[in-house]
């Protein structure tokens, strides 16, 4: 029953502590929601990157044609011997008859040529995407080296070339940036909350010295930083997932060459991680500031 | 009972606040500490509350070396001792019910009689009127005198009182100084500092004066001359 009570004080005056400091309170929150916001904010952009790469990498990347005259056989052993390869990630052999179907369909304007021409001009080809695009040359060279079934080889190393960069980048760049960013944000919230504590200095002092517990002094405190971080991690996480459903179809059309969709999932999962952090850093932050003020 | 062992205790390396003080006082004692502005009357408390520690020399609270108290043990001694600070210490922003009921609290006894006791102990200090007040709104003496309130509520079997009757007119501080002992006759040991000359004179209690950090005299039934 005492305990009951005690924790009823503790919520209480958690509670009243907040209304009473209402500034400091709205200051603190406004702080949090802001700086969870650029985190997350920046979380989403990064996880957005990855999946332009990611679909980037999922097209064909490189495509071999066959010479008319190869022997079927031989083009399905070369085309079982590629698909072992680890770095492989997808083969495609595409018969002449296929080739021309897939003109007909994506450039139905030219399909009359087709007729006109009678004859099929299309190579039969093995289309090849990579799983790891570090083996895309080699694996190129290798193909040039039988001339008697492959005649042409294209690769788009241009793009290729270019997504390893910018890959390698991200990945680095957006690990150090997300690392640094965190502590900042990190930072920031707990100096809030430390000064908060710290314009209650003389309270804790009082409770103290008549004999308060720890736990009593802090208890508080820890609720209201828990209640506070939730609260302005709660304003970040709708402001990053209505901001998302805003701006998420806006640049899905924007590449549309690409076959990225609107990750809402990774939204939600991010917004309820946000208000978790958000009460454990509260909290936290609390529990740590306060503690100056206990020892000594 | 306490028992004060050869404490020094300096703040700086100049001159030490209390100079090899021992001294002793029983249970249901009730004894002044007497000493000028500056004779370390308050450090000598701060130290026996363990808000401060001595620079060397041991004080026993019922027996215990509270010296080697660990950080977690503090608190119940607190608590056996109620202290009425020189400057009060009362939650600024809670009423005089709130900050009595807190002392409550802390003590873990706010139980279904605690409402009753806290105002009981405002009245006993005459400031049932004030009681939604919070301290700003309070005169020197009424403060004070809710920080006497606060610390009978929880009654404590050790009050010490910092100069209790500085901010008191002469008629609030015999009234103030009868409590004590009427606290006292109930079997609460009192230790109370002071510079009231006349009171303390007309007492006739035990009288311990500190000088320079020194106890120079202990005497029962005792004047103060300093
Ligand atoms: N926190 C401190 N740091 C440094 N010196 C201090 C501190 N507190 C007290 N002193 C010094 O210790 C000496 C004793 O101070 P103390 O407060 O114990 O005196 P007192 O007898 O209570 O005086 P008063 O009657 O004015 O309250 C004084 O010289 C004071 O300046
Ligand atoms: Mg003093």
């Amino acid at each position: 029953m005492a305990r009951f009570r005690t924790i009823r004080y503790i919520i209480g005056a958690a509670f009243g502590s907040m209304w009473r400091n209402l500034l400091t309170t709205f200051t603190a929150i406004i702080t949090i929601a802001i700086m969870l916001i650029v985190f997350s904010t920046f979380l989403a952009v990064n996880d957005t990157l990855d999946h332009m790469i990611d679909a980037l990498g999922r097209r064909t990347n490189l495509v071999a044609y066959v010479q008319d005259a190869a022997p079927p056989s031989e083009i399905t052993a070369l085309v079982q011997s590629v698909s072992a390869r680890a770095d492989v990630a997808e083969i495609v052999f595409v018969s002449r008859e296929q080739a021309a179907d897939d003109f007909r369909n994506t450039l139905s304007d030219l399909a009359e040529i087709l007729d006109v021409i009678e004859t099929n001009p299309f190579p039969a080809s093995i289309e090849v995407r990579m799983a790891d695009p570090e083996g895309l040359l080699p694996l190129a060279d290798e193909l040039r080296l039988q001339p008697a079934l492959i005649d042409q080889v294209l690769v788009r190393a241009d793009v290729v070339g270019r997504l390893l960069r910018v890959s390698n980048l991200a990945r680095i760049g957006g690990g150090i940036l997300i690392i640094s960013l965190g502590a900042v944000t990190l930072f920031v919230i707990f100096n809030t909350i430390r000064l908060a504590v710290y314009s209650r200095r003389e309270e804790i002092e009082i409770m103290r010295l008549i004999g308060a517990t720890d736990w009593f002094v802090r208890g508080p405190f820890v609720v209201e930083g828990a209640v506070i971080g939730f609260i302005g991690a709660g304003l970040s996480a709708i402001a990053v997932v209505a901001g998302y459903a805003r701006v998420g179809p806006t640049l899905e059309s924007l590449v549309s060459f690409l076959p990225i969709q609107t990750q809402t999932g990774f939204v939600t999962n991010l917004a309820l991680f946000t208000m978790l952090m958000g009460v454990l850093i509260g909290s936290v932050g609390s529990y740590f500031s306060v503690r100056r003020y206990l020892e000594n | 009972m306490i028992i004060v062992q050869d404490v020094v205790k300096a703040y700086d390396e100049i001159t030490p606040a209390l100079d090899h003080v021992s001294l002793q006082i029983n249970d249901r004692d009730f004894v002044f500490l007497v000493g000028s502005s500056g004779a370390g009357k308050t450090t000598l408390i701060r130290l026996i509350n363990k808000d401060e520690e001595p620079t060397s020399g041991s004080i026993f609270v019922d027996g215990v070396n509270i010296t080697r108290l660990k950080r977690g043990e503090v608190p119940s001694l607190r608590r056996k001792i109620g202290v009425i600070f020189q400057d009060f210490k009362l939650l600024p922003h809670a009423t005089v019910s709130e900050n009595v009921e807190f002392a409550l609290r802390v003590v873990g006894e706010h139980d279904g009689r605690g409402h009753q006791r806290v105002e009981e102990a405002i009245e006993t200090v005459g400031l049932s009127a004030q009681a939604r007040r919070r301290p700003y709104q309070l005169s020197g003496g009424e403060q004070q005198r809710v920080a006497i309130a606060r610390c009978l509520v929880t009654d404590p079997p050790i009050v010490i009182a910092d100069e209790p009757t500085g901010n008191l007119d002469p008629d609030t501080g015999w009234e103030t100084m009868n409590l004590l002992v009427r606290i006292n006759a109930m079997g609460t040991t009192v230790l109370i500092a002071t510079h009231n000359r006349e009171l303390v004179n007309t007492m006739r209690r035990r009288v311990i004066s500190l000088e320079d950090g020194k106890v120079v005299r202990d005497e029962v039934g005792g004047g103060y001359s300093g």
